[in-house]
């Protein structure tokens, strides 16, 4: 089912998402777009709610909607600005799942280290990434960078240092 | 949620059936990467720039001449506090509880990026110090930093107890079920639209400062709290989110979208997937005759 409703997205997608682009640009949105519409239905099928297959059908066609309405100009590096977005998105959820199971399980620390090693790897490479191709952006997720480096580092090393996310949540079980 | 599964699926094949695991991490990353030559697009992020100094000496400035926590002459860190603690006030007080916490030096501690392990972080909790909060002066965002913790602060409406023992710890809208006897976490909910709220009514504030260039928290979750607020108005999420009614807003938003979306778009966003949670907020709750 997850396939066909995919294969499905993709077919409806092409006309509206390539309109107007060259061959290569073409190329290079229907890829960005196949990434993101595979991680956005995969995500709502993992997620634990009811109609998932009438949802995911919806966002997806919302995804669609949304991206033909970038003008033809724009639509390639709006999708670039949107993987990026989502791996980022990616990153910071896994993290902060991971520090909140060390949080309850801190006897597991030793099977999520290698998980934290590379969240901070890809994070690392993410920087890179955006200080060479968009110098000027870094500092807009700087926020959401510290919160993953600490999240990771909590999980890797018992420390005395929390993310504040994580920090807010340790304080709420605090007794009075 | 808190999750059971520790799986990250880093070395996933990017082919994967999407049956079995989430097509991203380093695979998903490394599969198209970012073009440079795609790369002019700085005009496409919109809303708010990048921080590039710190906002202090913004404060010199202010038609009172109150304000004298500036950057360059050396900031008394209790003004800082207390020029933030005075704008929540200001911005929200109608909605804080009587017993509002605020913030003060022995909760709050502010430090030159220096004496940061790394000093591109904007801020952590010390648990070597009582879980004392403490922000990088240097980072950028400071400012924000502080107004975002200190509406945790004064929306941490702290316990209640069931009937049937359950313990619930309200902080703004998010509720973290306890172990009654431990305080040990069992569950927590709705904390990505906390975070979310909490960080547009920052973002308020820190406009009412006159801080231009507005650094970025929570992205996602602002725009799904700036929906949620269109859609049944901003002073009902105020009042929820002030005192802790979640029954409210989830009366309010319920009513509008369908029975189950408030806890649906709550999941959604703790869950990595905030297209869904926008979807159910543009479309309404959606019913599929295999679901039901």
């Amino acid at each position: 089912m997850n396939q066909e409703l995919l294969r499905a997205l993709e077919q409806e997608a092409h006309d509206p998402i390539t309109a107007g682009l060259s061959d290569k640009e073409s190329v290079q949105a229907e890829q960005l777009f196949a990434s993101l519409l595979h991680s956005i239905v995969e995500t709502i099928y993992l997620t634990p709610v009811h109609q998932k297959s009438a949802i995911a059908r919806r966002t997806g066609e919302d995804f669609i909607r949304r991206t033909a309405s970038v003008p033809p100009k724009d639509r390639v590096k709006h999708l670039s600005k949107e993987k990026l977005d989502q791996d980022i998105r990616y990153l910071d959820t896994q993290s902060f799942t991971a520090a909140k199971h060390i949080l309850l399980k801190p006897e597991q620390r030793e099977s999520l280290i290698p998980e934290a090693r590379s969240i901070m790897a890809e994070i690392e490479r993410l920087k890179g990434e955006i200080a060479n191709i968009w110098p000027n952006q870094r500092e807009r997720y700087e926020r959401i960078f510290s919160e993953i480096t600490l999240d990771c580092q909590y999980v890797m090393i018992p420390t005395d240092k929390t993310s504040l996310r994580l920090g807010r949540l340790i304080k709420a079980g605090k007794r009075k | 949620m808190l999750s059971d599964d520790p799986l990250y699926y880093f070395d996933s094949d990017p082919e994967t059936d999407i049956g079995s695991k989430p097509q991203t991490g380093s695979s998903m990353i490394k599969e198209s990467g970012y073009d440079s030559s795609l790369l002019d697009i700085e005009s496409d992020f919109g809303g708010a720039k990048p921080v590039t100094d710190t906002p202090f000496n913004s404060f010199d400035e202010t038609e009172s001449g109150e304000i004298t926590a500036s950057y360059d002459d050396g900031f008394n860190q209790s003004e800082v506090v207390e020029i933030v603690n005075d704008q929540i006030q200001s911005d929200f007080g109608e909605y804080l509880q009587e017993d509002a916490k605020s913030m003060d030096l022995n909760t709050v501690e502010i430090k030159p990026g220096t004496e940061f392990d790394d000093n591109s972080q904007y801020g952590y909790y010390d648990w070597s110090n009582s879980g004392k909060l403490v922000v990088n002066q240097d980072a950028g965002g400071t400012v924000e930093t502080l107004i975002h913790e200190g509406l945790h602060m004064a929306t941490d409406n702290g316990d209640e107890i069931k009937p049937d023992g359950e313990v619930i710890h309200h902080l703004g809208i998010e509720e973290v079920s306890l172990d009654p006897d431990s305080g040990e976490i069992q569950v927590v909910n709705n904390l990505g639209l906390n975070e979310g709220i909490t960080e547009m009514f920052t973002r308020q504030s820190a406009e009412n400062m006159g801080i231009d260039d507005i650094s970025i928290a929570y992205p996602d979750e602002v725009e799904v709290a700036e929906l949620l607020s269109n859609l049944v108005g901003e002073d009902a999420v105020k009042e929820a989110y002030f005192s802790s009614d979640v029954e409210g807003l989830r009366t309010s938003v319920d009513s509008k979208l369908g029975q189950g979306a408030f806890d649906t778009i709550n999941i959604f966003i703790d869950n990595g997937a905030p297209y869904a949670a926008i979807t159910i907020i543009e479309n309404g709750m959606l019913v599929e005759k295999e679901d039901k």
